[in-house]
């Protein structure tokens, strides 16, 4: 026979009464979440630098500078001055010297 | 059944209401909180739910608890505010409850089930008296309504569970 309404409501209720909250159930301690930050910043700190060495690892080098010959020689000996203009300059002075 | 340790919340809480402190009893009370959660909303995963969002805001309202004697009301109020919001969400949104368990345990199921049927203001009225023996006087401060109420309310719900109940069979 089907139990009267009130009695399997304080029944139901008594079963409730014999709970308890499961463990997950509140704040984490003030340790756990230190813990958490810390770790959260070690992690941050690791992927920074491997993200660094990975980019220094892969990054292209510049192509290596092509250094003619003329080049090469301007940077070992001072040019010649060109001998045209000057004497060209000075021929014309002279000229009208005269 | 939340008065019962009371004494030892008080002991620990002190005259002032810290953050510790609140923490402290937030630690105290978790087990209540979830059995007055589950009075409420008769499934376990949701009381698990509004339990844990009843101490998250509690900790979050911390400084809104004055007297640390009031703690107790303070959380039963939070919690049952959670209940009716969870038992309104589930609804809205048509969510049933999951039914099993072992043979033995069937009335209980049935009262679930029977229980999730009604109103959700009904569920919370049959726990605050029926399950935690509160006081119409305690019973209208939790759910911030007149003691006339409260009592007119219990009635309701009394007859809604009893014909839910028989309509059951």
């Amino acid at each position: 026979m089907r139990r009267d309404a009130f009695q399997a409501l304080d029944s139901f209720y008594a079963g409730v009464r014999e709970e308890s909250a499961p463990s997950h159930i509140g704040l984490p301690s003030r340790s756990a979440v230190a813990d958490t930050v810390l770790g959260a910043c070690t992690a941050v700190c690791a992927l920074l630098i491997l993200s660094a060495i990975a980019s220094s690892v892969g990054r292209k080098q510049p192509p290596p500078m092509v250094v003619g010959a003329e080049a090469y020689a301007a940077l070992i000996e001072p040019p010649a001055p060109k001998p045209s203009e000057g004497r060209a300059r000075g021929e014309l002075w002279t000229t009208r010297l005269a | 059944m939340l008065v019962e340790a009371m004494t030892e919340e008080q002991s620990l809480l002190g005259a002032k209401t810290g953050s510790e402190d609140v923490e402290r009893a937030i630690g105290l009370y978790r087990d209540r909180v979830f059995r007055l959660a589950l009075a409420i909303v008769g499934d376990r995963d949701l009381a698990e739910d509004v339990a844990q969002e009843t101490l998250v805001r509690a900790y979050r309202a911390r400084k809104t608890l004055k007297d640390s004697a009031s703690a107790e009301a303070w959380l039963r109020k939070i919690c049952v505010r959670q209940g009716l919001n969870a038992l309104r969400r589930r609804r809205l949104f048509g969510l049933g409850e999951e039914v099993a368990g072992d043979e033995n345990a069937t009335s209980d199921v049935e009262v679930r089930q029977v229980l999730a049927s009604l109103a959700p203001e009904h569920a919370v009225i049959l726990a605050l008296v029926q399950f935690e023996g509160l006081s119409y006087r305690e019973a209208s401060e939790a759910l911030g309504i007149p003691e006339g109420t409260v009592a007119s309310r219990l009635n309701a719900a009394r007859s809604a569970f009893k014909a839910a109940w028989e309509g059951a069979e």
